[in-house]
């Protein structure tokens, strides 16, 4: 009788000794209604910008000058109403995903790559490398990120690119910051030890064992970085710092909706309405990402 | 903790160094200077544009320029723009009285606003209000804030007519930019307020509190909050620091004469001693302002005050 009590038990907890952890990450996030709703956006937003090549016509609907139609007030034919060269509002905020995605997840991993070598490198090797590593990044993070953005921009030229380029530097700080205290907790584990006893080189055990052991804080990273990412992309196109015209980026939408705030409100709505509900979406998946990764929080 | 102090400003040096490097690295990466363009536009003779040149120091190398520059630093000279041909300290200093009165304003607005609600939140944890709060306050984090302040403009200022949208014109002036500002600071003030709160709410010494008969409201109030102070100050400080080196958007949408602005107009300009000169002006008092702020943990927590006694006692 005994026996038949104490064995369905048996049976979960080996069950549950079988879950990988990527599962039980998985099932964590699940249960968070706010990151799911996060990553519907983020998925769906994905496919608008894979697909908006294939939907859109850029020389003619996105870019092209349509004088007769211009300044056109939120109607049926045009949802989000037409701008000041009559293109329409809507089908421009649709094709602008892409770039402020773009912009923001290749920013992120420009800033990740740099961050994550020079931050494991500084959590590895105590003693002066630690010591130049944390000096520069102190350096780098005392400049505000936006003015950072703002001189690297102006200084190499306004493009996409550069855009990239300056908005990942300046969130190399953060990155180096967060990979030095994973790794410095994880470098005296015995396993580590255990490699070096093989003979196995010191890069290789930071780039293969090291670093995947530390990627949970980097992910979590990663996801809210793109979100303050796609907001510096858009602050510096607002300022005429970034992507540039007549592409529709959402923050060069916005500068052009300033010259109309007062006539024309609608021009300015509806580009920062996509910005904040991104920005959100990644926000919100950031946030459940960190609880359904952290193993405190796990019963 | 005067030695601790000193320390600390010791140690904003290399970083001022580096800093003023680094910036004047980048901004020689631009083709072209100011100079030259003006030299060019008022057709001055071979020997005048030589003297300008000579002037700003403009010949030499980059390493033999910034040699210069620092040692002007040195002696509390920041350099005199190339537009206006002021002295750069001057100019930051005359922007800088409607840049405080900006960041005072904000900072108010936030703790204001976030810390009653963070209060309330974790007081109320798991119930609705605490998630409308929270979900509030992921809506506040995740708002562009130049998005904000002209959905301000179109919102509040075409219908409350004494609002102005642009300029620094007395107290109302200052209600827009202010919000723009407060709302993406109170967000992470409130978040931060609320997971203070939770952490000391559960200890033992609260019930003991509640034991000895004091009112609810006290013990929140005077036993749990105190002890939830340190994170608070801590960011609420952070942001009053970065409010200071001027919120580069929002100036620019309200025309507001501070330091933000004078920065993105002299980069538009290329003015480069007036960027270098405001950006390690803006990094110095960023790194000021951090430091009062960890001096004030002594002042609020006597636990850090004595830490501070007992490492000198050690040094000496």
């Amino acid at each position: 009788m005994k026996k038949a009590e104490t064995s369905p038990v048996l049976l979960t907890s080996k069950k549950y000794v079988k879950q990988s952890q990527i599962r039980i990450i998985l099932h964590n996030l699940r249960k968070n209604t706010g990151a799911m709703i996060g990553l519907g956006i983020i998925l769906s937003l994905i496919i608008v910008s894979c697909l908006s090549d294939i939907i859109f016509d850029y020389d003619t609907e996105i870019a092209g000058i349509n004088i007769a139609d211009k300044l056109i007030r939120p109607c049926r034919e045009h949802i989000f109403g037409t701008d000041d060269l009559g293109r329409d509002i809507f089908k421009r905020v649709l094709y602008g995903a892409k770039y402020s995605l773009g912009v923001g997840f290749a920013a992120t991993m420009i800033g990740m790559f740099i961050g994550v070598i020079f931050g494991s490198i500084a959590g590895y090797y105590c003693g002066l490398a630690e010591d130049i590593i944390m000096r520069c990044n102190d350096v780098l993070s005392a400049v505000p990120s936006i003015l950072m953005g703002i001189v690297i921009v102006s200084a190499l030229g306004a493009s996409t690119f550069n855009l990239m380029l300056a908005i990942g530097i300046t969130s190399v700080p953060q990155f180096v910051r967060i990979t030095r205290a994973a790794v410095l907790s994880v470098r005296n584990q015995e396993y580590v030890e255990a490699l070096k006893a093989t003979g196995m080189s010191e890069a290789r055990i930071i780039a293969f064992h090291i670093i995947p052991n530390c990627m949970s804080p980097i992910i979590v990273q990663i996801t809210l970085r793109i979100a303050s990412a796609i907001i510096a992309a858009s602050s510096l196109s607002f300022l005429g710092l970034g992507v540039p015209v007549p592409a529709p980026e959402w923050g060069s939408m916005l500068n052009l909706g300033r010259q109309y705030v007062r006539t024309a409100s609608y021009l300015t709505i509806f580009p920062g309405l996509a910005i904040l509900i991104t920005v959100l979406a990644f926000n919100l998946l950031g946030d459940g990402l960190r609880d359904a990764l952290d193993p405190k929080l796990r019963k | 903790m005067l030695r601790y102090a000193i320390k600390r400003l010791l140690l904003m040096i290399p970083v001022i160094i580096g800093v003023s490097f680094l910036i004047f690295f980048i901004m020689d990466l631009a083709p072209g200077n100011i100079i030259d363009s003006q030299i060019a536009e008022e057709g001055m003779t071979a020997e005048q544009a030589e003297a300008l040149r000579e002037q700003y120091n403009l010949n030499g190398s980059l390493m033999s320029r910034y040699f210069k520059y620092m040692a002007g630093l040195l002696r509390g000279d920041l350099g005199t723009s190339y537009i206006t041909h002021k002295p750069v300290l001057a100019t930051y200093l005359e922007k800088m009285p409607a840049t405080i009165v900006l960041a005072a304003a904000s900072i108010l607005v936030s703790v204001i606003i976030s810390i009653p609600l963070g209060i309330y939140s974790a007081i109320k944890r798991g119930t609705f209000t605490d998630n409308t709060c929270m979900v509030l306050s992921f809506l506040g984090l995740s708002i562009p804030n130049f998005w904000l302040g002209l959905v301000l403009i179109i919102v509040i200022a075409l219908n409350v007519k004494w609002i102005p949208t642009s300029g620094f014109k007395g107290i109302a002036s200052v209600i827009l930019p202010a919000i723009t500002v407060g709302t993406g600071l109170t967000a992470t003030l409130a978040r931060t307020t609320r997971s203070s709160m939770l952490d000391v709410l559960n200890q033992d010494y609260l019930r003991t509190e509640r034991a000895k008969g004091n009112s609810e409201f006290k013990v929140v109030m005077r036993y749990a909050l105190v002890n939830a102070l340190i994170p608070i100050i801590t960011i609420a400080g952070g942001q009053f620091a970065a409010c200071l080196g001027g919120s580069v958007l929002t100036e620019t949408i309200f025309a507001w004469p501070g330091v933000g602005r004078l920065i993105i107009d002299s980069v538009n300009s290329r003015d480069v001693p007036m960027v270098v000169g405001c950006i390690i002006l803006k990094s110095f008092s960023i790194g000021l302002v951090v430091l009062i702020v960890d001096l004030l943990y002594a002042v609020i927590d006597p636990r850090i005050k004595a830490m501070y006694a007992r490492g000198r006692r050690r040094s000496k």
